[in-house]
């Protein structure tokens, strides 16, 4: 009697630290969560390492604690619930338990749930750092350094991280997981100049270009010769300008890899933008920018000088394929437009020349929320692949109209942003191509477009279930009937120890569940991969708003190795 | 024979390693006569030279090196060969000014761009050879690490450069950088001078501070070598191309919570709240304000502290509050009432000794009193870093200073001949003896100036080694605060003069160039030892004296 006074007690603690406790009213509060973080790739013990859990659903309630010399940690006297389980120290960034970013596995404690004895498997950080150089092996002291990963299931190229060299021609990028990395370095000779005969005037700032740059304090010579008239190609790692010919950086866990660049000056292109401006006290901008892994722009920082009768010239452009962003004055109004072309040599744009014409992009946005749409309210189009994007506001009717310049035709999804991002659940089109939930627009023409809003997303919850028990560390995907174009409606988790899992935001639909055991190395996205998983898979119908509970049947990878691998020895 | 380069407006005189010196190409003064003009415009002449590193004396390669004629033909520029040579052909007979730049190498000119002259080189060949001379820039690199030697991740480092400036001592803030992973941290593109070096504070950050059940510990700030502020810091000396190692520790401390609201703000100002130290320095510690309740909560290490709220409305007028606040527990609940800007009047009265109509009348044109007092400023004098000075402005038809922030101040007055300050007070406060404090509350009492125009002259010469010599000259009255001496620099030869001086007594010093410019005349501790040197004078209303001192100093 007197025991369970106690723990009626302590239920009570519990229950004034944690609103969440309410939720959990029978709760025994005898859990414990135990373990051992080891080194990921040795499995020796890590003493030191500060673990810390939160309660899942409430993460500013922190309870931290520090590992002995074998390793250990333990957290006693635990509500019943999930709670998540973090763990850095010194060389081990902050990450999650069985973390496959940005998933990973929460601890369930309760009765029969096994949350004792975990070996938390830490990854070492590793890093890549090098020195950028030129060809005369002197420093290059200003300059971007680009790092970008190949993800290991999709094969996607993402950017991870931008750094600047700082005056020291040096870079690092530290704190990295394991994968495959790419360098890309982008910078221009210091000592570049225009050639003799440009137009000697103050420099006008670039859209893309950092004007705060010390380039800008630079003089600018009014003169000088080819051998100062000179560019940098964004050039990768190890000595490559074309992304095709990039060295792939296999960094193990806690490898501190090295990848020096050098650069090496290329005669510039002059590019001369005809009709940029009517008025002088009113000159265009030009920005130029260039892909990298024909995904990221990046900006080139070029030299902009006005021309004679309106024109602009931009020197210092690397030969090679850019995008060049124009903002111009016709007199009544300032345009954008966007220009994809190869320069090899000189060249010249004239933006009078509507060479690939606009489209006239209008439609209404259907809410099936009652009212007006609130001010501030905006249709955005953006490519997954390009992070390109633009859009136009939306009325409180729901109307919206506007032209663009497109660079190129690709793919585009739609999002309607108020307060949040609305999710838009269908798309009807006329003058564009709809594919799944994703728009084609033509170089021309008028489109016609009616977007409906969803009244309400649904949510999953669910178990990975082998032989009646939970596993833990599956990837759940949430697959649409329909593959193709349907990059969105995709969804995925990691179950939990006790093989639960949550799917949010479900567009209703009718989708098919599949669970993966050490899936996390294949390319979900791709149909060919996923359709052997998918008559194992538990087929579900999320009608509207609700939550849907299911079981999914845990399957094991079919062996299909992706590129690279984490590592989990 | 100067030709200052200042006629070209494509040069920037920002640029890192930018030489300059003009010369001139003349061979038409010797060689040519006037039948011979009209080949004289096609003439062309060359120009080479070499760039060395003034601390070696190697020569520097791919130097940049531009030389621009006077008469407006095109600029030349090119990169020194490998043996650090360039040279220039086909140049008009002009004067020519010559660049020459690299990144991490100073010239005179970015190493001294107030007291810079042109070097003047006179041709009277076809072909000139040059040595230009470039400094290597300092470095200071170093490591941050616990007591237990594990490295300091992502400390912000901040370089102070020692700055004297007409007397008064400043730190510039001359260079940021962070650590990285393994606790190094590298400062480029240092001149030479004197350095002081700080680290931290490294803090948790707000989230986790606010976390329930977190130890809330973080790195404060620690000065090189170990010392716990500004004042106990001992500075960096750095020559040209020295590289320095500086190395900290820092030991884990308490964090706490600082949170209160602010109140009184204007709706749809901008407001900030920010942590200072005494020295006026911007802790960088985390806080966050809600501008929308008003409530502000921050986190730093305990010690003692300003705790300043600065919220601006839309027509930019200023509202301040400075709080001292010494933490060494959480600290909740603060209430921090943004005040009305501060605004003080100023009051010009000109009182002219004749007592003539006509005089009198001139006094009272408000005109002429803006002539008299050409300026008035406040110049803080317990902020360290950096220079922060107010001037007062034209205000309804008077001067006032707007937008004050609390703080200490000196008043600097400058006034037009015949006029000198006579007295300068606010309330009971005699500014000409005691600095002008300001506190958050401060009332609108005006500050109270009277002019006069029955001053004294004082002329006189450097003495060193019995010879008239060049250098500064320094007066300043007996009773006053230094911040109030006026200065004035002679050449070799001339004699100094001072005029509308106030009656009363003087001490006047004389100092050589090299040893004024390194002195923080305007304290007193430091002017103590060079005062006991000092010439005293005592002058009466209208009488011009006359007085030679002898030049103090390390100079020949």
């Amino acid at each position: 009697m007197k025991r369970w006074s106690l723990a009626w007690w302590i239920v009570v603690l519990a229950t004034a630290l944690s609103s969440h406790a309410q939720k959990v009213k029978s709760a025994v509060v005898t859990g414990r969560i135990t373990g051992t973080v080891v080194h990921a790739g040795t499995g020796r013990p890590l003493a030191g390492i500060d673990v810390s859990i939160s309660p899942a659903e409430q993460r500013d309630l922190v309870t931290e604690t520090t590992t002995g010399p074998d390793g250990r940690f333990a957290f006693e006297n635990l509500a019943r619930g999930k709670f998540s389980l973090i763990a850095q120290g010194s060389g081990f960034s902050e990450q999650a338990y069985q973390q496959h970013a940005p998933y990973s596995t929460a601890i369930a404690v309760g009765p029969g749930l096994a949350s004792e004895n975990l070996i938390f498997q830490l990854v070492p950080d590793g890093s890549i750092s090098g020195s950028v150089q030129d060809e005369e092996n002197e420093t290059v002291r200003n300059g971007d350094v680009l790092l970008f990963s190949r993800d290991g299931a999709t094969g996607r190229m993402e950017l991870r991280a931008r750094n600047t060299l700082e005056d020291q021609g040096r870079y690092h990028f530290g704190h990295l997981f394991p994968g495959t990395y790419f360098v890309a370095v982008s910078a221009q000779p210091w000592y570049a100049a225009d050639p003799p005969g440009a137009q000697n005037s103050p420099k006008l700032s670039m859209e893309g270009e950092n004007t705060a740059d010390q380039r800008s304090d630079a003089p600018s010579p009014s003169s000088g010769d080819a051998a100062l008239d000179v560019a940098y190609r964004v050039t990768f790692y190890a000595d490559a300008v074309d992304a095709e010919s990039a060295t792939p950086i296999q960094l193990h866990a806690g490898e501190r890899a090295t990848a020096d660049v050098t650069l090496r000056a290329v005669p510039a292109v002059h590019l001369t933008v005809r009709n940029a401006s009517t008025d002088p006290n009113q000159p265009g901008s030009v920005g130029v920018q260039q892909r990298v892994f024909d995904r990221e722009l990046i900006p080139i920082q070029g030299r902009t000088q006005p021309g004679p009768s309106g024109s602009l010239v931009v020197g210092g452009i690397p030969p090679g394929h850019v995008v060049v962003n124009l903002r111009t004055y016709s007199g009544k109004e300032w345009k954008n437009q966007a220009r994809e072309l190869d320069v090899a040599s000189d060249s010249e744009i004239d933006t009078s020349e509507n060479s690939t014409g606009a489209v006239y992009i209008r439609g209404t946005v259907h809410s099936p929320q009652p009212g007006p749409f609130p001010p501030g309210t905006y249709v955005r189009f953006f490519n997954r692949d390009t992070h390109e994007g633009f859009g136009a506001p939306v009325s409180d009717t729901g109307k919206f109209e506007f032209s663009q310049n497109l660079s190129s035709t690709s793919v585009y999804e739609v999002a309607v942003i108020h307060p949040r991002r609305a999710i838009v659940e269908k798309i009807t089109a006329s003058g564009a191509k709809v594919v799944g939930r994703t728009l084609t627009f033509p170089r021309n023409g008028t489109v016609d477009l009616t977007l409906t809003l969803l009244p309400g997303a649904g949510r999953i919850d669910g178990t990975v279930l082998r032989e009646g028990k939970g596993v833990s560390q599956a990837m759940v995907v949430l697959v649409p009937q329909s593959l193709q174009g349907n990059a969105d409606l995709f969804r995925r988790d990691q179950s939990d120890s006790d093989g639960t899992f949550s799917l949010y935001q479900v567009i209703p639909g009718r989708y098919t569940v599949v669970a993966i055991e050490n899936g996390w190395n294949l390319d979900w996205q791709n149909p060919d991969v996923l359709r052997p998983y998918l008559e194992h898979g538990q087929s579900v119908e999320v009608p509207g708003s609700g939550t849907y509970k299911i079981s999914v049947p845990a399957q094991a990878s079919n062996g299909v190795p992706a590129a690279d691998t984490q590592a989990q020895n | 024979m100067h030709s200052v380069n200042a006629k070209r407006p494509s040069f920037s005189s920002t640029a890192v390693g930018i030489l300059v010196c003009a010369l001139t190409l003349a061979p038409a003064l010797f060689c040519q006569t006037a039948t011979d003009a009209p080949a004289l415009s096609t003439r062309t002449h060359s120009l080479s030279g070499t760039v060395v590193n003034s601390v070696t004396g190697e020569p520097i390669r791919r130097v940049m090196v531009q030389a621009a004629p006077a008469n407006g033909t095109q600029m030349q520029s090119a990169l020194t060969d490998s043996e650090g040579r360039f040279e220039f052909s086909g140049l008009p007979e002009s004067d020519i000014s010559v660049l020459a730049h690299k990144p991490g190498y100073f010239s005179t000119a970015d190493l001294n761009p107030s007291d810079f002259q042109p070097e003047t080189v006179h041709l009277v060949d076809d072909t000139a050879t040059l040595t230009l001379q470039l400094l290597p820039e300092a470095i200071i690199a170093g490591h941050v690490a616990t007591a237990k030697g594990d490295p300091i991740e992502d400390t912000p480092i901040r370089v102070f450069r020692e700055v004297i400036s007409n007397g008064y001592r400043r730190w510039e803030v001359k260079g940021q950088a962070t650590t990285e992973e393994d606790g190094h941290f590298r400062m480029v593109g240092l001149m030479p001078g004197r350095y002081l070096l700080a680290a931290g504070p490294n803090l948790p950050n707000l989230r986790a501070v606010r976390s329930r059940g977190v130890r809330k510990e973080g790195f404060g700030t620690m000065f090189h070598p170990g010392a716990p502020d500004m004042d106990a810091a001992t500075p960096v000396a750095l020559t040209g191309g020295q590289q320095v190692t500086a190395d900290f520790v820092l030991k884990l401390e308490p964090v706490f919570q600082v949170s209160g609201t602010l109140v009184g703000f204007p709706p749809g100002a901008g407001v900030g709240v920010q942590f200072t130290n005494k020295y006026g320095e911007v802790i960088p510690s985390p806080i966050d304000v809600d501008m929308q309740t008003g409530k502000f909560h921050g986190a730093i290490p305990g010690g003692s502290y300003i705790l300043q709220a600065r919220g601006s409305d839309s027509t930019g007028r200023l509202s301040a509050t400075d709080l001292p606040l010494i933490v060494s527990g959480d600290v909740e609940g603060i209430t921090l009432p943004l005040g009305a800007p501060i605004t003080i009047p100023v009051n010009v009265e000109l009182r002219p000794s004749s007592n003539s109509p006509e005089q009198l009348a001139a006094a009272n044109f408000l005109p002429a009193r803006e002539v008299a007092a050409s300026s008035v400023r406040l110049i803080s004098t317990d902020v360290h870093i950096d220079n922060v000075e107010y001037q007062a402005e034209k205000a309804n038809g008077g001067l006032a200073f707007r937008n004050l922030a609390p703080g200490r101040y000196s008043v600097d007055i400058s006034t037009t001949a015949p006029w000198y300050v006579r007295s300068a007070r606010i309330g009971a406060t005699d500014l000409l003896r005691e600095d002008l404090v300001i506190g958050s509350g401060h009332r609108a009492e005006p500050l109270e100036i009277v002019l006069r125009d029955d001053g004294a002259r004082l002329k006189g010469n450097i003495l060193a080694d019995g010879q008239s010599a060049g250098g500064w000259v320094l007066v300043c009255a007996d009773q006053e605060l230094l911040t109030h001496a006026r200065t004035t620099l002679i050449a070799p030869g001339s004699g100094f003069e001072f005029v509308s001086l106030a009656p009363g007594e003087y001490k006047v010093l004389a100092f050589d160039r090299e040893t004024f410019a390194a002195l923080e005349f305007r304290n007193a501790e430091v002017l103590a030892p060079y005062l006991s040197k000092a010439a005293t004078v005592t002058l009466h209303p209208g009488e011009e004296a006359t007085i030679n001192v002898e030049r103090q100093g390390t100079a020949k």
